[in-house]
């Protein structure tokens, strides 16, 4: 009986009515603006705060971004350097007019796989 | 997360493209350098803030003074030193070459090189700066990219290999 009475139009009508009116409308702001206010209050949300805060994904996802993010500096900075110390050497190379060395020069090979 | 894609603009196949030699070229070593040289001084200037700070609670005398700005301009040369010494005999990386992905070693043995011969390198290296930096621009021109000073102390400054991150099993 609940459902036919819920289901039938005017009940619909009505109930939109109910949530439009400024009554409802100002009520509704004033619950939330007051949990609002309370919410830094209260104990337990700094607990949580704290509790989040000092969990172990947190955390590790912090350092994580950070170790990642110099780690990609890093190797930005690294590939930047040796694309320039390529040019200058090819600079030099045409000043002087000097071969430059085949195969890369004389590559150790610990470090030919780089 | 914008800076961070900003920053990965260098493909890897450009820097293999531009890459003519294992051993380190003079831009890298230079700012390897720049930043061990950031490093020392950064950690002498906070030592030196933290004994001035507290030497100017009590009055000192003038001697003592001096005594003691000749200590610490003696201590801070020690340290330079011993942090070139340190490191280039240790793993053959200062914090400099280890960000550059650099790496001294021995020219024969690729091998990070001994306390002697790392302290004979730091004391050659101010004669490749001499001759208006002619020692250095010797990395230009030479097969194995070779300083002045890397060709007293025998050794040669190589790229290390990348290493790839390794992924946890979940």
């Amino acid at each position: 009986m609940v459902v036919a009475a819920l289901e039938r139009p005017e009940t619909e009508l009505m109930l939109t009515r109910i949530a439009g009116s400024p009554v409802v409308e100002a009520t509704v702001i004033q619950v939330v603006e007051e949990i609002i206010a309370r919410l830094p209050q209260g104990e337990a949300l700094w607990g949580l705060v704290d509790e989040v805060a000092v969990s172990p994904a947190v955390t590790d996802a912090i350092r994580q971004q950070g170790v990642g993010f110099a780690d990609q500096v890093a190797e930005d900075l690294r590939d930047r350097s040796q694309v320039v110390d390529a040019r200058l050497e090819r600079a030099a190379r045409r000043l002087f007019r000097r071969r430059s060395p085949e195969g890369g020069g004389n590559a150790p090979p610990a470090a030919a796989a780089t | 997360m914008t800076v961070v894609r900003s920053l990965s603009v260098m493909p890897t196949e450009v820097v293999a493209a531009e890459r003519t030699s294992a051993y380190a070229g003079l831009a890298s070593r230079t700012v390897a350098f720049a930043l061990d040289a950031a490093v020392i001084n950064l950690v002498a200037w906070a030592v030196t803030a933290i004994v001035a700070l507290g030497f100017s609670l009590i009055t000192v005398p003038e001697e003592v003074r001096t005594v003691l700005v000749t200590t610490g301009v003696v201590l801070a040369a020690v340290w330079a030193v011993g942090y070139f010494v340190f490191f280039w005999s240790a793993t053959g990386q200062t914090p400099g070459d280890r960000v550059l992905g650099l790496r001294i070693q021995d020219e024969r043995m690729e091998q990070p090189i001994r306390g002697r011969r790392a302290a004979l390198r730091l004391l050659a290296l101010p004669l490749s700066a001499l001759p208006l930096c002619a020692g250095f621009l010797m990395i230009l021109v030479d097969d194995r990219r070779r300083a002045l000073h890397d060709r007293i102390a025998r050794t040669t400054v190589v790229y290390v290999p990348r290493e790839r991150p390794r992924r946890t099993a979940r």
